[in-house]
Order: C-alpha cells, then structure tokens, then sequence
C-alpha cells in the first residue's frame, strides 16, 4: 500500500524567472535614472565658460542584461574643441575638475566626483524602488 | 589634536617625505616658491556621525620636472598605500583611509612645472 504525491512547482518557477527578469529590468532602470541623476548634478557644478566641458558630458550603460557597467563622465560626445584655446575637452578636463585652487565664475572643481559621492547614499533607494516597482503584482499566489 | 591637513604634514615630515610645514610641504594653497613642493588639500567630504567624518584630501607633488614629481607622489601614496586598515598620522589622530586612485598628471603650470596628485577619501574625526 502506497501514496504518491505529486509535486508540480513549475508554475512558481515560471513565476520565479519572470520576477528575475523584473529585477533585472528595474536594476537597469534604476542605473539609468542614477546616471541621469548624477550627471544633472554635474552639469550644475562644471564650469563654464564656452560651455565646451559641459558639452563633452555623457553616460552610457555597457554590458548584457546581467552584468553591465554605467559609465558617467565627461570628454565624451565626439569630444568637443574649445573655441578659446583650439584644445579638446578630454585634454584639459582632468586639470579642471582636480585644481582646488581655481576660481571659477561659474562651476567649481570636482565637478563630477562630488556629485557622485552625493548621490552613494540615494543609490540604494534608487535601486529599491526600481525593483519594487518592477515586481509589483508578482507572485499573486496559487489557485 | 590639530587640524587634519597639519596631520598630514606632520606624517610626511616624520617619514621624511617632506622637509617640513612651510618648507616645502604646504596647506590649501601652492605658494609661488619652491618649485619642488608638496600640497595638501581638503575639499567635499560626507557626514557620518558628530565624532566621526568622511572626509576627503588631495596631495599634490610639483616640481620642475615630471620624473620627480611623479616619484614624490608615488612615495607618498605608497607611504598611505599599506594593508593596514588604521594610520596614525600623529599620536593624538588616527585615520583609516581609502585611497581612491593611484597618482596621476594634472597640469602644467605657466612656469613648466609639473603637478602630480592623488585623492584620499579618509575617516576621522571632525576637527
């Protein structure tokens, strides 16, 4: 005499590939408003004068769905020419965003690590609600 | 317990990076002499508690020439750059730091001379 039981959990494991496909959409998200974050940030903090550094600003997002990088900088964007100086934006961006000791009219120095140093603590909440959003009406329950 | 940027002169002068405060070593601002010459910066930090701080400092080696420049930074970074979480920089100051590049060329000024520099994100106490 026997009982046999059985067990069917594809449905849940159907459920649970669909959420990590959730969570990976809303990571991405999630990293793109961080990026867009941080580089408004950085835009009210570089300084300008031609507006040639605030021209050569970027992000971009490399990688596959699992495994990406976000890159935020600036040198970017066919790396504009000043018109003062005839010198690319990628030659003269490290002494600008380095030199403490330069006065600026408008902008300031670390005008991109400061913005993100700012934003290290958002980031986790950024991410949070990305995902939270993304999974909402997920695992709704068996029938 | 003096202030962070004296601290650091302080350590370098003790590991005779540097000759001394107002020598050759110099807080916030690069004077026009020497040419040779090391330059300590604090710029934005973070809060972390009301006894404890992020804050984060920049060191600059000139000199008239690039090799030398790029050698004194280097010794200093490497002076940082131990696997030891905490550095006393003085006896009355410790600091765990976080050094966040290896040193790198950052201009040349109008009289040739060249800066090498790194940053430091460094965890201590407000002063």
């Amino acid at each position: 005499m026997k009982v046999s039981m059985k067990v069917d959990y594809s449905a849940f494991v159907q459920e649970c590939q669909a959420a990590i496909s959730k969570v990976q959409r809303g990571t991405k998200k999630a990293t793109k408003a961080a990026c867009e974050d941080i580089l408004k940030d950085s835009l009210n903090q570089v300084p300008r004068e031609t507006d040639t550094l605030a021209k050569s600003a970027f992000y971009e997002i490399q990688g596959s769905y699992r495994n990406f990088t976000a890159i935020i900088g600036y040198g970017g964007n066919g790396d504009p020419i000043n018109p003062k100086t005839g010198v690319p934006s990628s030659e003269y961006m490290v002494a600008v965003h380095e030199n403490l000791e330069a006065i600026h009219p408008v902008g300031k120095a670390k005008f991109l690590e400061d913005p993100v140093n700012s934003y290290t603590d958002k980031l986790p909440r950024t991410f949070a609600q990305s995902v939270r959003d993304e999974l909402k009406g997920v695992f709704k329950g068996g029938k | 317990m003096a202030d962070l940027l004296l601290d650091f002169v302080t350590f370098m002068t003790n590991k005779a990076l540097v000759k001394g405060d107002g020598i050759d070593a110099f807080r916030d601002a690069a004077p026009e002499e020497p040419d040779s010459a090391v330059i300590v910066y604090e710029y934005q930090g973070t809060y972390v508690n009301e006894d404890l701080a992020g804050r984060s400092i920049q060191i600059v080696a000139r000199d008239k020439s690039a090799t030398k420049a790029k050698e004194k930074a280097r010794a200093i970074f490497n002076s940082f750059n131990n696997n030891d979480e905490k550095i006393f920089l003085t006896a009355t100051r410790w600091c765990v730091m976080s050094i966040r590049q290896a040193p790198f060329k950052i201009k040349v000024d109008n009289k040739n001379r060249v800066y090498y520099g790194f940053n430091i994100g460094v965890n201590t106490k407000c002063d």
